[in-house]
């Protein structure tokens, strides 16, 4: 039994199979090759003259035993060598013994793993570390705008590669934590113990707090991957300077006027990083350079611009030529991370709003009324009610209306309907929930908010009431104001100076204009006000259906610091290569086959 | 079967012939019938050698009255010759399975054993049949005389196809089933037929002939050194299998049972009062054959 000494480092390394049951199946297979070499008689086929004198003597001899003494001690060696070794590959050697463990591998596919080669170094990283876990207790999952499963447990690891295939890091925020914190809240629970012990390995750059990492259990492992140390690279794969720091774009967005100007739009670009304040930024709107005015930052790695009154904006322009794009340029371009560089925003179309007046009962309403639409460069009056976007008028319309209504005929001082189920500017309140708040905000929406409603009140000589009411499917959205208040010998509302802003609200949001372009912001959500019809959104695993930024800001501070400090704390990844130990083990048993068949052929052993 | 396969070697040199005719073959008793031959018999008539005298009766030949005995003895007797006439011949060379299966078949040294005697009687003017047997008896030649056969002879035994089963019983009934003229009978074999002794005793003693009996060894039949360890021996016309794990306690057995074979063998030759020569097939067949007839005569 001394062969066992052979196999005792073998045998004591990790395997898939515990190690009672690989020394037993090892005790198992020297055991009966021993048995078998003293019960078996192997008979060589001899034909002979005749038989007739062998007959006489063997029924004259004794019977055979049983036992045989055990002989041939260098083929049992033999044997159990290759019996032991095809076990063992069996078992299944394998780089880390995790008896029991889930497995669970996050390969981050966010903007940051964009830089160089990080994504291929981490994926090369991920399928070496596949090999030493077990196939039945481990999966993969790869961290991008969705978090998506490469590998279920159970699945041929075959299937990895191929579906790796095409996989490439999006323009996202890291959802790495995300996932984590959703695995480890799947594990929670009464049927779990300290027996479903957890292992995340993440490969990649992506950030994991330490809240997030609080939650694991005492039993359980984190491991990151990450590229070594002085191996970084930049966006065209070469290496890049050792301690450039990452500078990138975290905010392009865009709002109306703060002017009120209808065609125009102010910008905002923020940008982080070490070198912020020198940054050299560059904006385009179709092509077109715009001048930017440099704002106060309290932040010293950033930096913040703004475009004010960007314009013109005209109706019918192309896609590209509304197409706002920022980008670094000079030194500060071609750092680490080529995502975060430059960044576009499409302004929507802006058209003017067809506005018809009709004959209202009150001509100082009407002239009042006329007068703010003239001074509005959004809104045209037509003469032909058939092409106007909104009626301006006194009856009770299904089209789309400001209505100038006697007091005994509305409900209240301000009405204003909605057809029922139709969404709020911002799709986040409808008509129907919780009207109090909605009708707040589009009172905010149409300016009305800003209205002195009490001194209106005084001079009306009633209180002021508005009212949001649910109108029939298909009816178009209304608003209605008492006569009383468009009359200048009974209320001041139209020489306010709200007055103009809240007819140029009114117009523009019963006419459902897109208002505003989308802001956006890294790793900040996008404003609920400023959303158009379309709001940009980003899904992420189990969140709610929240519109978030294009860039995750700390992609951008992460891709700085790994390239500055030129190191990291983490595990390096191990690029070992296909080979491993079982395959090797199965290698040289099929060997030791192959030299037993031929020296059995030649007679040499037994 | 042996690596000679159903294809024989060239059995008969010129040499090999010349020495086969110089052996003589004296039977002790022929049969009364029949032309003239140089064989030796007890019948007392008027051939050419003289052997005795006896008084004359009525009715026998003047001319052998021997004359100056009546002058010695006043009584008239006659002169008696020995009667040499042919003694035939039968011929039963084995060709079973168990000839043709060694490096060097047995069915060789057989053959041309077969062939030497056949000489020896066609060069006496004997006649001569050959009847190949296995598990039965075959015609190959039923009765030709003259030394000018010797040739085609060679030539029918040179094409012997192997046999099956070594069955003497069965041979030799279809032997007698042949109703030859009372001859001698040479059986050329082994003597491994599955019956054992009891089957050759029986299969002899129905043999109406006189017999000789010409066993075809080898020193391995009682030393088998090649077997050795652990093995299945598998008869080669009975493909019966029988495990042995050979031992030196095995190999005295075995040697024991083979010893008590030749002697059962022997006992059977003497009882039915056949000549029994025991022909190594490693040696010259002439030499061994020559040793069987001292001085150019046996008497059998």
């Amino acid at each position: 039994m001394g062969a066992l000494w052979i196999f005792a480092p073998l045998a004591l390394a990790p395997t898939v199979m515990s190690l009672g049951l690989v020394l037993g199946g090892l005790a198992g297979f020297a055991g009966l090759i021993f048995a078998l070499q003293r019960l078996r008689v192997r008979h060589r086929s001899r034909v002979v003259v005749t038989t007739l004198f062998w007959r006489e003597a063997v029924e004259e001899s004794r019977a055979r035993t049983l036992v045989e003494r055990f002989r041939h001690p260098s083929t049992y060696l033999l044997l159990f060598a290759i019996a032991g070794l095809l076990w063992l590959s069996v078992a299944r050697l394998a780089a880390d013994r995790s008896e029991g463990i889930q497995h669970t591998f996050l390969l981050d596919g966010s903007a940051n793993m964009a830089a160089g080669s990080r994504f291929e170094d981490a994926t090369r990283a991920l399928l070496a570390a596949l090999e030493g876990a077990p196939p039945e207790r481990t999966q993969v999952l790869i961290c991008g705008s969705t978090v998506r499963s490469l590998l279920a447990p159970g699945d041929d690891r075959a299937l990895l590669k191929a579906r790796l295939e095409g996989v490439r890091p999006e323009a996202v925020p890291a959802s790495v934590e995300r996932a984590l914190v959703d695995a480890l809240a799947e594990r929670r629970g009464p049927q779990d113990g300290a027996a479903s012990a957890r292992r995340f390995a993440v490969f990649g750059h992506a950030p994991v707090s330490d809240e997030a990492l609080a939650d694991l259990g005492e039993a359980d492992v984190f491991e990151r991957f990450v590229a070594t140390p002085g191996q970084a690279s930049s966006a065209n794969g070469e290496a890049s300077a050792a301690g450039r720091s990452n500078l990138g774009i975290v905010a392009l967005g865009a709002a109306p006027a703060a002017s009120g100007v209808f065609d125009a739009v102010d910008l905002y670009i923020e940008v982080q990083g070490d070198d912020a304040k020198g940054a050299n930024l560059s904006v385009t709107l179709g092509g077109e350079p715009v001048t930017l005015t440099r704002l106060g930052s309290p932040q010293p790695d950033a930096a913040r611009w703004a475009v004010r009154d960007l314009r013109p904006l005209e109706a019918g322009m192309s896609e590209s030529a509304r197409t706002v794009a920022a980008a670094l340029v000079g030194a500060t371009s071609g750092d680490g991370l080529g995502f975060d560089d430059s960044a576009t925003l499409v302004l929507p179309e802006l058209r003017l709003i067809r506005v018809h007046i009709e004959q209202l009962g009150s001509s100082e309403a009407e002239a009042a009324i006329r007068a703010a639409c003239e001074a509005d460069a959004a809104v045209e009056l037509i003469a032909s009610p058939e092409r106007a976007d909104v009626l301006i008028t006194s009856r009770s319309l299904a089209h789309p209306s400001l209505r100038v209504a006697e007091a005994s005929e509305a409900s209240a001082s301000i009405e204003v309907r909605l057809a029922a189920g139709t969404a709020l500017l911002d799709g986040q309140v409808r008509a129907s929930d919780r009207p109090g708040h909605a009708l707040v905000k589009v009172l905010g929406e149409l300016g009305l908010d800003r209205v002195d409603a009490t001194r209106l009140a005084s001079e009306l000589g009633r209180p002021l009431e508005a009212r949001l009411i649910e109108g029939s499917p298909g009816e178009g959205r209304s608003l209605a104001l008492w006569s009383e208040l468009l009359r200048p010998d009974l209320s001041s509302f139209t020489e306010s100076r709200a007055f103009p802003a809240v007819v140029g609200r009114a117009l523009r949001w019963l006419a459902e204009t897109p208002e505003v372009v989308p802001y956006r912001a890294a790793g900040r959500p996008v404003p609920k006000r400023l959303t158009g019809s379309r709001p940009p959104r980003v899904d992420l695993a189990s969140l709610p259906a929240e519109p978030a930024s294009l860039l995750d800001a700390s992609s951008t501070r992460l891709a700085r610091t790994a390239s500055a400090d030129g190191g990291s704390a983490e595990t390096p990844m191990d690029d070992s290569g296909p080979w491993r130990l079982s395959s090797w083990v199965l290698l040289i048993a099929l060997a030791l086959l192959v030299g037993e068949w031929l020296l059995f052929q030649r007679g040499r052993i037994a | 079967m042996s690596e000679t396969g159903s294809a024989l070697p060239d059995l008969y040199s010129p040499e090999f012939l010349a020495a086969a005719q110089r052996l003589r073959l004296v039977a002790r008793r022929v049969a009364p019938r029949g032309r003239f031959a140089e064989q030796r018999s007890k019948s007392k008539g008027s051939g050419l050698e003289f052997q005795d005298y006896r008084p004359y009766t009525h009715g026998d030949d003047m001319r052998a009255i021997d004359w100056t005995v009546y002058r010695r003895l006043g009584r008239v007797f006659v002169r008696l010759f020995e009667e040499q006439e042919d003694l035939p011949l039968y011929l039963l060379p084995d060709v079973s399975g168990s000839l043709w299966l060694e490096p060097t078949p047995r069915v060789i040294a057989g053959l041309q054993a077969t062939l030497a005697l056949a000489a020896v009687s066609l060069g006496q003017h004997d006649t001569v049949g050959i009847f190949p047997f296995a598990d039965d008896l075959t015609v190959l030649q039923r009765s030709t005389s003259g030394k000018g056969r010797l040739a085609s002879l060679a030539q029918r035994l040179q094409s012997v196809q192997p046999g099956g089963r070594t069955d003497l019983r069965t041979s030799l009934k279809r032997l007698g089933g042949l109703r030859l003229r009372e001859g001698l009978v040479v059986v050329v074999s082994d003597f491994f037929d599955e019956g054992g002794l009891d089957a050759i005793a029986e299969a002899l003693g129905s043999v109406r002939h006189r017999l000789l009996l010409v066993q075809l060894v080898r020193a391995t039949d009682r030393e088998p050194r090649a077997l050795v360890g652990d093995l299945r021996l598998v008869d080669c016309e009975t493909d019966e299998a029988h495990d042995v794990s050979v031992t030196p306690q095995v190999i005295q057995r075995y040697q024991a049972a083979y010893d008590r074979f030749a002697e059962g063998l022997a006992d059977i030759a003497r009882r039915r009062q056949a000549g029994l020569l025991a022909l190594d097939v490693e040696s010259d067949v002439i030499p061994q054959i020559a040793r069987l007839f001292e001085n150019g005569r046996r008497e059998v």
